[in-house]
């Protein structure tokens, strides 16, 4: 069984985690809390990387790093379960999955404007980071089940209302990134179960056309969009951030600066002037890549997209090596959620993409986020332990 | 599925996520590895601060090395654009609703004595705080004696206002609304009261406000807010920020001057919780000697919008200083400086993080002037004791004065008073409008000695007395016979002393300024002689010192008089109304030829008309009597006096007057020296200025000399001349007379010349004469007492004599923050290291210093030559003696006196009339 581990990808993953709790180090520690511990700006100048790195604030490494061993606990359970045994339970997921969404609008508090989190003791829960592979592995059973029979656009819809359920309970939260990771895994699933992929990729670009068209309209002439003025100006404020420097437009422009100033080889640990100046707003959570492109530079940046291409390539082989269908569409699912967040995430940091609040996956501070994600790699895992059909 | 379709997908899905991969990694290298710099730029902006060092002025030294000006370094608080205008409070809600707390936070403001809010709650409760408070027992709130009874009645009507409030909301408390968080707008407050006073409505404030709410409640709280309130201070400082936004959205906006050294280290102990907040320092300016050479120094003020639009890109700073007047004008270039920068690191909320670097400010150069500052005070203190005597005496006028004194073998300036004076210091502080405009209407703001021209009475007699000689019209001993009076024609001009004085020749005729010679000879001598010996002694022109402001005075003449008068008929007269009439129409006319025709037409009625007026227009003989003995249109300033005095002391020779020395830099190079520069030499024969001489000599003897009583044991030799000069009002009526005295010591070997002028100070020899002998004792006290040129040298030789302007020591930021000191750790301040604003840096100045006195304001306006003379009439000998013909060229010329503007105690010697001289 050991022989049979994907390596290469629990590798990846090790290096991944490793890096992010030195950026979540540098990216929580500012000048204001430097200082009341009696160091100075000059002293941080002069010091070797060895001394900055044991300079920095533990408080959030060490949280991430519990955080890390919780979810490498749930990957080993996860990877224990033989996953077609998983499809037994679908149908309990999915309705465990509504009733915790809905305890959030109901018992969920309050931070920058939107409810996500549930508090369970010291504990703070964001329960729609585990509605996402909640609804990979729902969504794969259905979709398994209709092996063939999805033809055209009456037999997709069924799937549609399927995921929307839960999509619309987390639209009113309001979270739009995790409702828009719904959709890629969806349409990434879609793509794999369907008989006629092009089918999909045109209802996705249809789709997609269809929002801009409809945001078009409404900047042009005003019509109707389900969305209230200042929500859709934090949505497209990404296109030209300048014209709101010091509102809607100031996360993009300092992210922009703190990744553009840092050339090549980066400004060095600690010495990110945007992040320890705190000049970076959200530093340690979504917008984290901006301080590791600071104080790294180019090659830092590009050494994590490589580790994630790695990363992303492992997946795609397994969900190829996969015995069945299901697996198929289980490490689909899981790939597009991984890839879509780090489009969304790092678009977001260089003014690409709009705001929308979702972390980059094992790299962002944050509990319900890493276990999920180290949860969906014991998913991978299991499922390439289990490619060959005859095993046992 | 197919395991081969699977695969075929899969391609997809790896191309997709690639592709993803690929487009992060196309814009990253491209923010990163092409817009780099662009994006530095950027971070910089962001944590880069550059505060302004100012450069401490050059001081000003008098020619002995004492300090008249200098420096003085006072601290002040700024604060950083942190975008906090209009900063939220956060309010946390636990029993009422938004609106309340809204009123709540209101009501923090009544509590702190707003009057406002009550205004504010009548209206949102539709009731009356004076009918609550007759509900209450307190029928007139108005009333002082009820003013805490009152204050809390006013309390108690906000509360059941807000209490009333609370009740509408009581379905949103229902609705379990526990915990709210509202923002409410902060209009302004002492942030700390507000705190406890919104507490008493359930509503706790986030322990985060607004720094210029905090920074303000503590200047308030150390008084140094002066007579600003709280509320003001903060709206005023809002409303710089909110303009600087647009233009200068870097630069901190200053919130107190002045403030006190405990005060701001309390700042900096509190730096954190004040991001944004800036102690500095900064130099103004000082006068260790207060109203001491005020006029020649001028002052210093925050440049003018127009002068920082002109001058910016020298390097000037929004509210930087500039020389508004006297020498700190003349020499802004070179007194400025150079200001100075601090690179600061800031924090997100502009905490200063570190230094990055520092660039000294260059401290402006020193000026040394030529002035004695003990003979200046005794000079001052001379005017204002003789103008105090002549007021005494009951010569209620007598309110202002002039006093020069000048070496006569430099030209150099010694000394130069005008009464009444102020102090510079005034404008340091910054001076409010109303005492801006009893400043400017006390008239002490006029410089007399240059900026201000009188009738030179018998103090002209000299020139008339050098143009007899060089034109030969009598002998030096030639006497004549003085019956007190001179007839000229059917007119007889009065001697000022009845009876006469006898057998007069030139010499007595200055001893005694006996009048009838020089009427006598005067006119023989004619007015185009006598006008250009007064050119020739430098009088009716500008002497070219280096001060702003300097006027011309006039020596009459002819040809000014015709077309003085030929203006004045055209203006005013009845008889040029068609030429009025046609010079509109050729205005109008708008073919060539038409005007060309009009011109024509307008060319001959105008000298149809002259040829009616020939003898309003012409000289006349009786002016050249009244101008022999300094009369009629002759004006000047008193430094011209004083260099015509020179002049005649020194055997001729005129010097361009100078006030300043040298001009050294801080580090005490001479940048710039001022030797004396001959103007003129004095086309008047050696020997007949040595007979002018020896007049002036005899008339500081006894026992008839006309100054003799002046120079009563005098230990030293002079020479001097009395003059008064009568002055009229507009009517023609005698208004008193001003009093001159010019004079120069010693006789033998003239070392300097004294001049005073004392409006209405009634007689030269009586109050003039004394101030000038007082100037003259103090200066042979310190030339014969203590010689003081041992601390010239000095001045000279320790460059650290002039500027010493030392920086006081900011403290530091502690590095150790009171927090960490509750751990026990020790609080270090660092080394305290004074900003030292000298760099070895030389500046070299080597072009001189730009003399542009034309262009500075505050002048008094050039009377229009035709104001003059409008008074031609009245403008002669005593009423009793008028000529015959007179009465015929009054009318038309006396209605135009009417249309003179008021006589303003200010402008003495250019708008009032000058009457006739006595010795």
């Amino acid at each position: 069984m050991i022989k049979n581990m994907d390596f290469t990808l629990i590798g990846v993953t090790a290096i991944i985690i490793i890096y992010s709790l030195i950026v979540i180090g540098s990216a929580s520690t500012d000048y204001g809390w430097w200082m009341r511990l009696g160091l100075d700006m000059n002293k941080l100048q002069e010091a070797s990387v060895f001394q900055r790195l044991l300079w920095m604030k533990k408080e959030f490494v060490y949280k991430q790093l519990i955080w890390v061993l919780i979810g490498t606990c749930a990957a080993m359970a996860v990877v224990y379960i033989p996953y077609e045994d998983w499809r037994k339970y679908t149908k309990h997921l999915y309705v465990i999955n509504i009733l915790m969404l809905g305890a959030v609008l109901v018992l969920g508090h309050t931070a920058m404007g939107a409810q996500r989190w549930i508090n369970i003791g010291p504990f703070v829960f964001q329960p729609s980071e585990f509605s996402k592979l909640i609804i990979i592995i729902v969504l794969a059973d259905f979709l398994a089940n209709k092996e063939g029979k999805l033809r055209n656009l009456k037999d997709l819809l069924p799937c549609f209302i399927y995921v929307g359920i839960p999509m619309i309970l987390i639209l009113l939260q309001p979270d739009l990134g995790t409702s828009l990771v719904f959709t890629a895994i969806l349409f990434g699933m879609l793509f794999i179960a369907s008989s006629r992929p092009l089918l999909v990729t045109g209802l996705f670009s249809g789709g997609l056309a269809a929002v801009i068209g409809l945001v078009w309209s409404h900047l042009r002439f005003g019509t109707w969009i389900p969305l209230h003025d200042y929500q859709l100006k934090r949505l497209i404020i990404f296109l030209d951030p300048w014209s709101d420097i010091q509102g809607a437009g100031y996360h993009v422009i300092q992210s922009q600066i703190a990744i553009g100033s840092s050339g090549l080889w980066g400004k060095g640990l600690l010495r990110g002037t945007q992040s320890f100046l705190e000049f970076l707003p959200i530093r340690h959570t979504d917008f984290i890549f901006s301080v590791l492109a600071e104080e790294f530079g180019f090659l830092g940046a590009f050494l994590l997209l490589c580790l994630f291409a790695v990363f992303l390539y492992r997946g795609v082989r397994i969900a190829a090596e996969s015995k069945d269908l299901y697996g198929t569409l289980l490490a689909v699912g899981i790939i597009s959620m991984f890839a879509f967040q780090i489009l969304v995430n790092i678009g977001m940091t260089i003014a690409i993409m709009p705001v929308t609040g979702l972390p980059l996956p094992l790299f962002s501070y944050g509990g319900s986020s890493m276990m999920t994600n180290l949860a969906a790699i014991g998913a991978l895992l299991n499922i390439y332990l289990r490619r060959q059909k005859n095993i046992f | 599925m197919k395991k081969k379709i699977i695969e075929f997908k899969m391609k997809f899905v790896l191309g997709g996520v690639f592709l993803v991969l690929l487009v992060l990694i196309a814009r990253i290298s491209f923010m990163q590895l092409v817009q780099t710099e662009q994006f530095r730029t950027l971070a910089r902006n962001n944590y880069i601060r550059i505060v302004p060092i100012f450069a401490p002025r050059g001081e000003i030294f008098d020619r002995n090395g004492e300090k008249i000006v200098t420096n003085r370094p006072i601290y002040t608080v700024s604060i950083n654009d942190l975008n906090f205008e209009g900063t939220t409070y956060r309010l946390y809600l636990n029993r009422v609703g938004a609106d309340t707390v809204q009123m709540a936070d209101t009501l923090s403001w009544v509590l702190a004595g707003d009057d406002e809010t009550v205004a504010y709650f009548e209206q949102v409760s539709g009731n009356k705080v004076a009918d609550f408070a007759r509900e209450n027992g307190i029928d007139d709130i108005t009333k002082e004696k009820d003013k805490e009874k009152v204050y809390t009645i006013k309390k108690k009507f906000i509360e059941e206002a807000i209490k009333e409030r609370a009740k509408e909301q009581k379905s949103l408390l229902e609705q379990g609304e526990k915990l709210e968080m509202a923002v409410v707008y902060n209009p302004s407050t002492a942030a700390e009261l507000r705190r406890q006073n919104l507490a008493q409505f359930g509503v706790t404030m986030e322990k985060k406000t607004d720094t210029l709410s905090r920074l303000v409640a503590m200047l308030a709280q150390a008084n140094i807010l002066k007579d600003q309130s709280v509320y003001q201070k903060e709206a005023e400082v809002r409303a710089q920020i909110r303009e600087n936004r647009v233009n200068r959205p870097y630069e901190p906006v200053m919130v107190a001057e002045d403030v006190p050294f405990n005060v701001v280290v309390a700042l900096r102990e509190k730096q954190m919780e004040l991001p944004g907040v800036i102690v500095d320092v900064q130099p103004v300016r000082e006068y260790p000697h207060g109203e001491l050479l005020t006029h020649v120094l001028g002052y210093v003020q925050s440049i003018k919008k127009e002068q920082y639009e002109q001058h910016k890109d020298e390097g000037y700073l929004i509210n930087d200083l500039y020389g508004q007047n006297g020498l700190e004008y003349v020499y802004e270039k070179q007194l400025r400086g150079e200001h100075g920068a601090r690179q600061m690191e800031v924090d997100a909320r502009g905490r200063p993080v570190r230094d990055l670097g520092l660039k000294p400010a260059v401290p402006g150069d020193d000026l040394v002037l030529t002035v004695d500052l003990d003979l200046q005070k005794a000079t001052e203190q001379a005017l204002a004791e003789g103008t105090a005597r002549a007021r005494k005496a009951g010569f209620g006028l007598s309110r202002a004065g002039a006093a020069i004194v000048m070496d006569v073998r430099t030209g150099a300036i010694l000394a130069m008073a005008s009464y009444p004076s102020y102090n510079p210091g005034i404008f340091t502080g910054g001076l409010s409008a109303a005492q801006w405009q009893d400043l400017q209407q006390s008239g002490a703001l006029l410089n007399r000695a240059i900026s201000a021209t009188y009738a030179p009475g018998s103090t002209f007699k000299m020139v008339t007395a050098a143009a007899i000689l060089q034109n030969h019209i009598a002998d030096p001993t030639y006497k004549i016979a003085d019956p007190g009076y001179y007839k000229l024609g059917q007119g007889i001009f009065k001697d000022w002393k009845p009876g006469g004085h006898g057998l007069v020749d030139l010499r007595k005729a200055l001893e005694q300024s006996c009048d009838t010679y020089f009427y006598q000879f005067g006119r023989a001598a004619g007015v185009n002689n006598i006008a250009r010996a007064a050119k020739e002694f430098g009088l009716g022109g500008k002497t070219g010192i280096n001060l702003p402001g300097e006027m011309s005075g006039r020596v009459p003449t002819p040809e000014w008089k015709y077309e003085m008068v030929k203006n004045m008929l055209i203006n005013y007269n009845g008889d040029f109304s068609r030429v009025r009439e046609l010079d509109k129409m050729i205005d109008a006319a708008k073919d060539e030829s038409r005007k060309q025709e009009l011109t024509q037409e307008r060319d001959k009625e105008l000298e149809k008309q002259l040829k009616k007026h020939e003898w309003d227009l012409n000289w006349q003989q009786f002016e050249t009597v009244n101008m022999a003995i300094g009369q009629g249109d002759n004006t000047y300033t008193p430094l011209q006096l004083v260099s015509y005095v020179a002049a005649i002391a020194n055997g001729g020779t005129l010097y361009t007057p100078f006030v300043v020395e040298r001009v050294i830099s801080p580090q005490g190079k001479v940048i710039q020296e001022n030797s004396p520069k001959v103007r003129h030499k004095v086309d008047v024969d050696p020997k007949n200025l040595e007979i002018i001489r020896e007049g002036m000599h005899m008339v500081t003897l006894p026992p008839t000399g006309t100054a003799s009583g002046v120079f009563n044991g005098f230990n030293h030799s002079a020479a001097a001349k009395t003059g008064t000069a009568e002055v009229l009002d507009a009517h023609g009526n005698k208004k008193g007379n001003h009093a001159l005295f010019v004079s120069f010591t010693p006789y033998e070997k003239p070392e300097i010349a004294v001049v005073v002028v004392l409006e209405y100070g009634n007689s030269g020899s009586g109050y003039a004469g004394p101030i000038a002998r007082q100037i003259m004792d103090a200066y042979y006290a310190e030339k014969d007492g203590v010689k003081k040129n041992d601390r010239q040298i000095q001045s000279l030789d320790q460059p650290a004599g002039p500027g010493t302007y030392t920086d006081p020591v900011i403290p530091d930021y502690p590095s150790v923050w009171p927090e960490a000191n509750k751990q026990g750790k020790k609080t270090t301040m660092p080394d305290n290291e004074k900003l030292r604003y000298y760099s070895n840096q030389h500046r070299a100045i080597t072009q001189p210093a730009s003399q542009s006195p034309a262009k500075v304001g505050r002048v008094p306006p050039t009377p229009p030559a035709g104001q003059g003379g409008q008074q031609l009439p009245i403008n002669k000998p005593p009423a009793e003696q008028q000529q015959p013909q007179q009465p015929t060229q009054q009318p038309p010329l006396q209605g135009n006196g009417q249309n003179q503007p008021p006589q303003t105690p200010e402008q003495p010697g250019t708008t009032e009339l000058q009457g006739g001289a006595r010795g």
